[in-house]
């Protein structure tokens, strides 16, 4: 992954001091940040704690995708969305909660989820993709369009009080078609949440990115990192690649 | 169900299997089975001991498991063909398996089976 270093001023150098020091960071890998494009799929429990965390860590852009009105049921999780939004779009939200903390990183704000449709134009204006949506349908979507595009692509997910997170790094890792070769018929749209398990798993998620941002230490490319937070349970699995994936195979 | 125990007390001598070796008669393997997400509502079980018989297949094993923990527990994991889902990984000793890679079990075998999760 290319990314078009972008110089700091003296503001930003004093925002970001203290990550500065990280050994590998430096003001090279604040500029890397910086020049960097995210793009995140949903803004809610998960993907709203990807995008504050990497906003706060100085990403200098955005391509950030969610349809829909906020609704009482998200509050419990979606920490981009307040009492006073509710009603409104969530999108919205998140521009307004990002832009409260960092005024200085660019949005570019979708009020639409991904799908087949949108995909592609979505990846190809990012450097790096986030897939943190609740149907396996956009999940699927983003996975083909990244694979296809040559952009890495994190992909985290929760369910209760569990949560699974890998890095796909296409013509390196599998891919998710590799890991879920079909569409799941169990999987339910609606599930059981608290916000601090997909917070736990969206700062997982934020902390991959600016791994492969920065190039510090060692993604989660080609594992699957298993955990459950009620017992304290982690597994680090290695995804086995299916050479007949319709997607990343041979 | 015959060939699955729980393991209530101590191990049972075992010395270790490899796929393929047959075993003495009365023989049996040790594994433990960790169930995530769904499963475990189904199951009402997390982590599971179980003393099986030598040469246990996974496919053998889950239909087990499923003569045990009942319809739904057999539905989730299997097609109404009786054929595994592909959308349920099997990891061994934290490798994802392959459907042609479910061959037999070996003692000591750390088994997880995941549920497919997409919350957010």
């Amino acid at each position: 992954m290319q990314i078009h270093r972008q110089p700091l001023n003296d503001t930003e150098r004093a925002t970001y001091e203290w990550q500065m020091w990280v050994p590998g960071v430096g003001e090279e890998g604040q500029e890397k940040l910086k020049g960097a494009t995210v793009m995140i799929s949903r803004l809610g429990g998960l993907g709203g704690v990807v995008a504050y965390e990497l906003a706060a860590a100085g990403v200098g852009r955005f391509i950030l995708a969610h349809g829909g009105n906020v609704k009482l049921s998200d509050l419990n999780r979606q920490l981009l969305m307040t009492y006073d939004w509710v009603g409104k779009p969530r999108i919205d939200s998140v521009a307004r909660r990002l832009r409260e903390l960092n005024p200085f990183a660019e949005i570019v704000a979708v009020p639409e989820q991904v799908h087949e449709g949108n995909a592609a134009d979505l990846v190809g204006q990012a450097d790096l993709v986030i897939d943190c949506a609740p149907l396996f349908s956009e999940r699927f979507a983003m996975n083909r369009e990244a694979v296809r595009q040559d952009k890495p692509l994190i992909e985290c997910a929760m369910y209760e009080l569990e949560a699974q997170i890998t890095t796909i790094i296409p013509g390196q890792t599998p891919c998710l078609n590799c890991l879920y070769p079909e569409d799941p018929p169990a999987w339910q749209r609606e599930f059981p949440v608290f916000g601090a398990v997909s917070g736990t798993v969206g700062c997982l998620a934020a902390m991959e990115a600016i791994k492969l941002i920065t190039g510090i230490g060692t993604p989660l490319a080609g594992t699957l990192l298993v955990m459950d937070l009620r017992e304290m349970r982690f597994h680090k699995v290695a995804i086995a690649r299916n050479p007949a994936c319709p997607v990343c195979g041979d | 169900m015959q060939a699955l125990s729980n393991l209530s007390a101590g191990r049972s001598g075992s010395v270790g299997s490899i796929t393929g070796i047959s075993w003495g008669k009365g023989m049996a393997i040790t594994i433990t089975v960790e169930y995530f997400g769904q499963l475990q509502r189904l199951t009402g079980e997390r982590v599971e001991t179980l003393e099986i018989a030598p040469n246990t297949t996974i496919p053998g094993l889950l239909n087990e498991l499923a003569a045990r923990y009942g319809e739904r527990f057999r539905d989730f994991l299997f097609t109404p063909e009786g054929r595994l889902r592909p959308s349920i990984p099997i990891i061994m000793d934290d490798y994802q398996l392959r459907e042609e890679q479910y061959g037999a079990l070996h003692d000591g075998a750390r088994l997880l089976i995941l549920s497919p999760v997409a919350g957010g």
